[in-house]
């Protein structure tokens, strides 16, 4: 009795009662006026609801909004060519090393470092004829004198490399730090 | 100045005009403002709450099916938003989130509202701030923002029925509020 009289006060409300559903409200208020009330005290708090007043958002959040994306966009461009660049740097210079060094092969100029590097590889290969399999050429590799200066540039490309990963890591905790 | 749609408004934002999505901000910030307010009963949590909300809404955006409404899709965020904020400063999200099965009893919060205030507008006014929250924000969704059932209750994530449930559950308790402080006097 009480569900369906609430369902029914509901329905009216939202002007959803059939025509035997109005019969039957009117019936139950007929029985007991006191229900009467109860629709008029549904009719306020829908006519009151109806009315509420929408609490406006802080002054000037727009700008602040779009000064967050702005700067949230800002560091997610950022974040990728740190990693991007370092990987690109290792790689671009060591093919340009190998490149260089194919070149003096061929052109056989007479540059200290040409020479140098020329010396060591026809090091290396002098000593790969002598030992012909592949734990022969790795030993002939590392008997070259040369063999150090070439480690040694690899090293600083390493160094570099990881100082860029490092930096760029360093710059994204950062980021991360100040927007939490 | 031509009046966008949320739909072109998007599109422009995806073409790479990002100033465009101030005019997203500007037509949902105080719609957002006033639900946040609502879950997290503080202006300045609900302002870093809104700030989250469109930054996910912005970041997301591309992911926004055109066919669905941007405001369900947008109220649905500021939803989640708001409840992880609730959650994370562990404001008994429990006892707020109460199930939609359960009654709900207001006692002790009622008579508080009812001694504070002067006449029934201010009281049910404030009496619906005091509501479980989603029984709270089925009342703002449909009756402030204009939601159809359907949408209050993709935006809650229930079924229409509990939607349903929960609005038709919330007008009675404040029409027996009325009632119980002998409110219904006052329309005669």
């Amino acid at each position: 009795m009480i569900l369906q009289k609430d369902e029914l006060l509901n329905k009216y409300i939202d002007n959803e009662l059939a025509s035997n559903e109005l019969n039957e409200l009117n019936r139950i208020i007929s029985e007991k006026p006191e229900i009467s009330d109860e629709l008029r005290s549904m009719k306020f708090v829908d006519n009151t609801l109806k009315e509420m007043e929408i609490i406006n958002a802080p002054e000037g959040i727009t700008a602040k909004i779009m000064d967050v994306i702005n700067r949230s966009a800002k560091s997610a461009k950022k974040k990728v060519p740190y990693l991007f660049y370092s990987i690109v740097t290792f790689f671009s210079v060591g093919i340009l090393g190998l490149v260089g060094y194919g070149a003096s092969l061929s052109t056989g100029e007479s540059s200290a470092l040409s020479e140098t590097i020329n010396n060591t590889s026809k090091n290396i290969l002098k000593e790969t004829k002598i030992f012909d399999n592949s734990i022969g050429f790795l030993s002939a590799i590392f008997k070259s004198k040369d063999i150090y200066y070439i480690g040694i540039a690899i090293t600083i490309l390493l160094i570099i490399s990881a100082f860029i990963i490092i930096d760029s890591h360093r710059q994204i905790k950062n980021k991360i730090e100040h927007f939490s | 100045m031509k009046h966008l749609t949320d739909n072109e408004i998007i599109e422009s934002v995806l073409r790479g005009n990002k100033g465009d999505f101030s005019l997203l901000i500007d037509r949902y910030k105080d719609k957002g403002f006033n639900l946040l307010r609502r879950i997290l009963k503080n202006e300045m949590d609900a302002e870093e709450a809104l700030q989250d909300s469109f930054l996910k809404a912005f970041n997301n955006i591309s992911s926004f099916r055109k066919e669905a409404q941007f405001s369900t899709w947008f109220y649905k965020i500021v939803f989640n938003t708001g409840l992880s904020i609730l959650a994370s400063k562990k404001r008994k999200l429990e006892q707020q989130m109460i199930s939609i099965d359960e009654t709900f009893d207001i006692g002790g919060i009622d008579l508080n509202v009812y001694s504070s205030t002067e006449n029934r507008t201010e009281y049910l006014l404030n009496i619906v701030d005091k509501l479980p929250i989603r029984n709270a924000l089925v009342i703002i969704l449909f009756y402030i923002d204009g939601l159809s059932l359907n949408e209050i209750s993709k935006v809650l994530d229930i079924s229409l029925v509990n939607t349903k449930v929960m609005l038709h559950r919330s007008r009675i308790v404040l029409k027996d509020l009325l009632i119980k402080h002998n409110y219904q006097k006052e329309y005669l």
